[in-house]
């Protein structure tokens, strides 16, 4: 395999993107592992821009992993199998559903 | 239309005279607006050179001998028309990611050796005389495996795969949608057989999920699906007190 094989089809191209959105996820958390274990705790302004630089990344790579959701998780309900849409959408509805109480219990506290 | 012609660029290669492959042009009538490139190989070899190498067999898309790279995408040859390429020329070439023996013709041991690992048939605790009868089976029951048995070998979706390319020892999008073929079948009792092959590091494990090997399939069968599943059972086997089950 070429070391460019993933620059030959749309397709290989948009996987390797997924799978690179990972990355920047991971560092944010690291950091914020570390932040966390400091005695003061500051979230600096770095971590504000860092947070919003990887915030499309965070949402791509939900987006790519709750779609395809659809292909993994099988299962009846009265003999008949889900939807892979219905699937998809209900794994759609928990993200929104989760995300608004989250940040509203964050805002709460926050106050 | 008499006049219209179309270029295909083969691969060409020769184990005992080239140290590589190569390219070569043929410039040949194109008079049937049915022709695939199959159609456009075959007359190259009567018509032009006797010695180019390739495999096929049914012309209609269910033997799975023809398969190469048309323009860089796994096709079967019988199935890859050349009106959707023309007036542009052709390259075919030999599946990615298998040994080359000659010209078109790649080696495919490594593939029957996996299909073989993940036993693709049913297999019974205890064979039943023929007298007993046979296995009933609803539609449903057939449903849940239909699209995973329309596999027709084909080798497409190795091709496709840049994880097989990347690394042969993985077990590979056909074996494991085999495999989740035969362990969704009502009638089959070797899951317990199968688990060791599918779950190890260079199987189900080893994917993923590029997604490319159910692109190209020219059955319409899932792999990419199969393997993320099995993925999903297998761990709920593990997981769950009840899950290992047979």
């Amino acid at each position: 395999m070429p070391a460019g094989w993933w620059t030959r089809k749309r397709h290989y191209f948009l996987y390797v993107v997924r799978e690179f959105t990972a990355l920047p996820l991971a560092i944010w958390l690291l950091w914020l592992l570390y932040d966390i274990t400091q005695k003061t705790s500051t979230f600096g302004p770095a971590f504000v821009v860092f947070s919003i630089f990887c915030l499309p990344f965070a949402l791509y790579h939900s987006y790519t992993f709750l779609s395809l959701a659809g292909s993994i998780i099988h299962f009846k309900v009265l003999d008949r199998p889900v939807s892979p849409r219905l699937i998809v959408a209900s794994q759609f509805a928990l993200w929104i559903g989760a995300s608004v109480v989250i940040g509203f219990l964050l805002v709460w506290l926050a106050r | 239309m008499p006049d219209k012609r179309i270029t295909i660029r083969a691969t060409r290669y020769d184990p005992d005279r080239d140290e590589k492959p190569r390219l070569q042009s043929y410039d040949i009538p194109f008079y049937d607006e049915s022709m695939v490139v199959l159609d456009a190989l075959n007359y190259i070899k009567s018509d032009i050179d006797g010695s180019l190498s390739y495999r096929w067999s049914c012309r209609m898309g269910i033997c799975g001998s023809c398969g190469m790279m048309v323009n860089g995408t796994p096709k079967l040859t019988c199935n890859a028309f050349l009106r959707d390429y023309w007036p542009g020329a052709i390259t075919v070439q030999p599946l990615n990611n298998f040994p080359l023996i000659r010209d078109l013709v790649i080696d495919m041991d490594d593939f029957m050796h996996k299909l073989k690992s993940i036993k693709p048939w049913i297999i019974r605790k205890q064979e039943l005389p023929l007298g007993a009868g046979e296995h009933h089976q609803t539609n449903e029951q057939i449903d849940d495996f239909r699209q995973f048995s329309e596999c027709i070998n084909c080798m497409l979706c190795y091709a496709a795969c840049p994880v097989y390319g990347l690394n042969n020892e993985f077990l590979g999008p056909a074996a494991i949608a085999l495999a989740r073929r035969y362990n969704l079948d009502s009638r089959d009792q070797g899951l317990k057989q199968r688990l060791p092959v599918i779950g190890d590091a260079e199987a189900i494990w080893e994917c993923s999920f590029v997604g490319e090997c159910s692109v190209v399939c020219p059955k319409g069968v899932d792999p990419a699906k199969a393997i993320q599943q099995t993925k999903l059972d297998t761990t709920m086997r593990f997981v769950l007190p009840y899950g290992n089950r047979e």
